[in-house]
């Protein structure tokens, strides 16, 4: 409200030191009832169910108005982030131990905790929002009670600062610390899987070489321990710092606390990494693809060794059998020629009498069929001189016993055929 | 389940139910006939019950079964009420202490006890409401007139509670109406913070008139009255009596004794009383008065406004016999809120500029919607809240606080006293405004807080009876003396408190801007910050 007035200076009489002077109260007040309609009124009940002053109730009620407007705006719909049905008992919290509060369950995402994204906190947190926003007709004024919301604003300020979520992810409690107890008989991969997985968001160097399974390979194995042996982790223990406690606020008292936490932090900071160091160690005890890598260099070592042996043996060994096989073989080859010697004269001399057998069938086969004369035509002596000058002809031209063979095939089809004289002809013709 | 509010207007002769619509306006429910008023009445004949207008239409055949006017006995004993028993009313008896009717139905007499009776109405318009609305209703606000008691609104809550109805809140009808003119409901806004209205209610059978006064958008009722010989009806029954005359002169027929005779007159008249609000002449027909007799004639609007004068006069002579019990004068009356169907009346809203020749008249609302529109706003309001929240909030000791008595001010540069706080403030109050500096290179500046008092009125003279010849010409005005309400000023009277806030920055007279905040708790205790605001510099004082 602009109220045109303007004020003078203090009277002649005030007194410079002064700032102020009470004279009197005001006329008793009377008491009446009010209307309890309207968002003024409900404000005013606001107030006083909550026992607020005016600013305190603007602060509260602007504060849930901006995360009402920037949920909505960050309106995003689907994902079902922060769904999970809420604990009664947290609803009730007292928004002053939000320190304490479970800040992944407060916004309903104690499933995913440190694995929730920067997106899925911002849609939880708005669904929570609307939900539980101390005033949901936004200015009219809500007189529930808004502690629950106040832990919301927390939960979400600590998951949203990098720093902050960090140090709440570090001692989260819902998320376990333990070490596998070593005698558990339970496999190996399913014992270990997890905790290799859940430690691993504490690495400063992502991704992170998980366990793996039966199947991986040595070199992936071994690459896995080395990481592990080497882990670098970011685990800090700034969350359970103790709050130097009001009313000392006197420098020494807040040194002392300083000190105190520090020293706490590093000393909880060295536990850490000796649980991890104590995880590795019995994981690397107890991996059975260990011992089997284990067996498997052994075994490799002896089967080199004798393997070289026997090379060294079989070296001699072929040597000698070499040298007899070679001896063998030329003895063969000489065999064999003789062989080959003799086998040629004897098919030279059979060539010849088959070629003579030959010779002699068509001798006989000119003889019996009128000397291959036209049917009709008779044989005299000078005809028949002829015929078998021409068959001698015909026989020298035919070289070799395959070509007698087909002369004779020939010409036993022309006898057959009956055309025997041209056939004759014809093959005088061609051979001589 | 998605929450649906809706607000309840259960007049005793016109329930009517509103709505928050999508685009933020709030609708009055219309039936399938596109009629927005549901007649509070219920009928039973032969084998079927009514209510609404299906009762009311069969009302005048069958008057005995006719329920009509419940809503006034509401949480009554039996002996409180007085049983009109005659030809056209319903026989009443009592049930268990408590008035009851008797009618007959389904061949049979049937005794339907008062809170029975309202179950039926509200459920009647439970169902048109959730007709309309093709939902289920999971809240409804509903209004009483402010001089219910407590035991009539829980005989109202358990009757709507019977009735289906999830009620959120009862709330008071000025109030509703208030709320539906959004009368001092955006103070942010450039509307003036602090502003008393005075609110006419005419309905059928009561004239209702409420001084309101907002702070800070929280209202609180200054002063109260109301006058059942004033509603509506009184108006209809001046009607009656002229056309009765009229119908003699004509038939030579008395119907003065005629119960029957005259509530059929009475049917017609009404009609017509409210047609003489849009025109200058009504025509007005009743069939077969009395021995088949019919009644036809023009009634002219001056002729009705004559005959009712004397009711016009009685009105203005509430309204300024409760100014009076207020301690209030004509103008310190901001605005006017006219409720009820009867306020319709032109000549009911020229009377008024007798007394208030000035005063802005609010008609940007339909008068005899304005409670069901109100009582939706309220309903919408709370509809996300927890049932144990708006009963806390309604306990006394939230709703009871102490209001200042006189005006709390400052004293600017001209010895002018600026009120800051005014009287009828409930507290806690807290107000924050900004101001300047008198004089160029003034490097201190002196807040002195005051108490005031209000001045003196002119002398106001005394106004010559006159007889009203019930035109509202204009001239007729001008006759009248020159005399226009002033708006009632303050002066200081009591100290309070002086704060100074120095080393302020040299700047041109006026130029500084300075703002204050004025605190004021319960027990008076007063908080007093100054900021000069460029250069930061502050002081804040608080009383012991
Ligand atoms: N246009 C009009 N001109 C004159 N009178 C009218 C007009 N419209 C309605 N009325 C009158 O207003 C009265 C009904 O007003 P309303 O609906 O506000 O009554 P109600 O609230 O049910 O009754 P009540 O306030 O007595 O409980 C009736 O007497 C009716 O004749
Ligand atoms: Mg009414």
């Amino acid at each position: 409200m602009v109220l045109d007035f303007l004020l003078p200076s203090p009277p002649k009489s005030w007194s410079a030191d002064k700032t102020s002077a009470f004279h009197a109260g005001i006329t008793a007040p009377t008491k009446a009832s009010i209307q309890p309609v309207g968002r003024h009124f409900l404000a005013h009940a606001r107030r006083y169910i909550h026992s607020r002053t005016f600013s305190e109730d603007e602060k509260v009620i602007s504060e849930a108005e901006a995360a009402a407007k920037a949920a909505l705006k960050d309106d995003d719909e689907g994902g079902s982030e922060g769904d999970e049905p809420e604990d009664p008992a947290m609803l009730k919290r007292d928004p002053k131990d939000w320190k304490d509060q479970d800040q992944y369950a407060v916004l309903g995402l104690s499933k995913l905790r440190y694995r929730a994204t920067e997106d899925q906190i911002r849609r939880a947190h708005r669904k929570k929002v609307l939900r539980h926003h101390p005033d949901k007709k936004a200015a009219s004024g809500g007189l529930h009670d808004d502690g629950f919301f106040k832990c919301i604003q927390k939960a979400f300020e600590t998951l949203m600062d990098p720093v902050k979520r960090r140090q709440w992810d570090s001692v989260d409690p819902a998320v376990s610390d333990d070490v596998p107890n070593p005698k558990s008989k339970s496999d190996f991969y399913k014992l270990y899987t997890p905790v290799f997985a859940r430690e691993s968001r504490f690495s400063n160097t992502q991704p992170v070489p998980q366990l793996g399974n039966a199947q991986s390979s040595q070199e992936e194995v071994e690459g896995f321990y080395d990481f592990w042996y080497k882990f670098d982790s970011w685990r800090t223990f700034e969350w359970m710092d103790k709050e130097d406690g009001e009313g000392h606020d006197s420098r020494d008292d807040k040194r002392y606390f300083e000190k105190k936490n520090k020293a706490e932090r590093a000393k909880l900071k060295k536990e850490d990494n000796t649980r991890v160091r104590e995880i590795v160690d019995q994981a690397l005890s107890l991996d059975p693809r260990i011992k089997i890598f284990k067996e498997q260099a052994n075994k490799q070592r002896n089967a080199k060794r004798l393997e070289k042996e026997a090379a060294e043996k079989r070296a001699i060994e072929e040597a000698a059998a070499a040298k007899i096989a070679e001896e063998a073989a030329a003895k063969a080859a000489e065999e064999a020629e003789k062989t080959a010697r003799e086998d040629g004269k004897k098919n030279k001399e059979l060539l010849k009498r088959a070629v003579r057998k030959e010779k002699k069938n068509l001798k006989a086969l000119i003889k019996d069929n009128n000397y291959f004369l036209p049917a009709g035509e008779t044989a005299g002596p000078v005809e028949v001189e002829k015929q078998l000058e021409l068959l001698d002809a015909l026989l020298d031209g035919a070289k070799g016993l395959d070509q007698l063979e087909a002369v004779r095939k020939t010409l036993e089809d022309g006898v057959k055929n009956g055309n025997i004289a041209e056939v004759f002809k014809a093959e005088v013709a061609k051979r001589s | 389940m998605e929450t649906v509010v809706i607000g309840i207007n259960f007049g005793s002769t016109n329930s009517s139910i509103a709505v928050l619509a999508p685009n933020g306006h709030f609708n009055v429910i219309a039936n399938a006939d596109g009629e927005r008023m549901i007649p509070s009445a219920v009928g039973f004949q032969g084998d079927e019950e009514f209510c609404g207008t299906q009762a009311l239409q069969q009302a005048v055949r069958n008057p005995k079964n006719t329920l009509e006017g419940f809503r006034k006995l509401i949480g009554k004993k039996f002996e409180e009420v007085k049983v009109p028993s005659d030809a056209t009313h319903p026989d009443m008896v009592s049930k268990d202490g408590l008035p009851a009717y008797k009618v007959s139905f389904k061949d049979q007499e049937h005794i339907f006890t008062v809170p029975e009776v309202v179950t039926k109405q509200l459920k009647h318009i439970l169902e048109e409401a959730e007709t309309y609305l093709g939902s289920k209703v999971t809240g409804a606000v509903l209004a009483v007139p402010t001089y219910f008691t407590e035991h009539q609104r829980e005989v109202l809550t358990s009757s709507a509670t019977a009735a289906g109805i999830n009620v959120l809140q009862i709330i008071q009808e000025p109030v509703a109406a208030a709320l539906a003119y959004n009368f001092g409901q955006n103070p942010t806004k450039g509307d003036a913070q602090d502003k008393t209205a005075l609110i006419l209610d005419m309905g059928a059978s009561s004239f209702d008139v409420t001084v309101l006064s907002v702070r800070s958008g929280i209202y609180t009722i200054l002063e109260t009255a109301h006058d059942e010989s004033l509603g509506g009806s009184s108006f209809d029954d001046e009607l009656v009596k002229f056309i009765a005359a009229e119908f003699k002169k004509k038939t030579k027929l008395d119907v003065t004794g005629n119960k029957k005779a005259l509530l059929k007159i009475k049917t017609s008249a009404e009609i017509t009383k409210k047609n003489l609000s849009r025109t200058p002449g009504a025509p007005c027909s009743v069939e077969s008065v009395a021995e088949g007799m019919d009644f036809h004639a023009t009634i002219n609007r001056l002729r009705f406004e004559l005959m009712s004068n004397k009711l016009f006069a009685k009105c203005n002579e509430l309204i300024e016999h409760i100014l009076e019990k207020a301690d209030l004068t004509a103008g310190a009356i901001d605005e006017i809120l006219l409720v009820g169907g009867a306020t319709r009346m032109p000549k009911f809203q020229s009377k008024l500029r007798d007394i208030f020749p000035e005063t802005p008249m609010r008609l940007d609302q339909e008068s005899d919607e304005a409670i069901a529109v109100g009582c939706a706003a309220q309903a919408s309001l709370i509809a996300g809240f927890e049932k144990e929240d708006i009963v806390a909030s309604t306990k006394e000791n939230i709703t009871v606080t102490p209001h200042t008595v006189k005006p709390i001010g400052v004293v600017g540069s001209k010895g002018e006293f600026i009120t800051i706080v005014p009287n009828h403030t409930p507290l806690p109050v807290k107000r924050v405004f900004e101001f300047g500096q008198a004089e160029q290179g003034q490097q201190e500046v002196y807040f002195a807080l005051y108490e005031g008092e209000q001045d003196a009125l002119p002398e106001k003279k005394e106004k010559v009876e006159k007889i009203d010849i019930g035109s509202d010409d204009e001239d007729e005005d001008e006759d009248e003396e020159d005399y226009i309400p002033v708006k009632p000023t303050f002066h200081q009277t009591t100290l309070l408190a002086e704060v100074v806030l120095k080393d302020l920055p040299v700047a041109k007279a006026g130029e500084l801007k300075i703002e204050a905040t004025l605190q004021v708790d319960i027990t008076g205790k007063t908080t007093i910050t100054l900021r000069e605001k460029k250069s930061g510099k502050q002081v804040r004082a608080e009383s012991a």
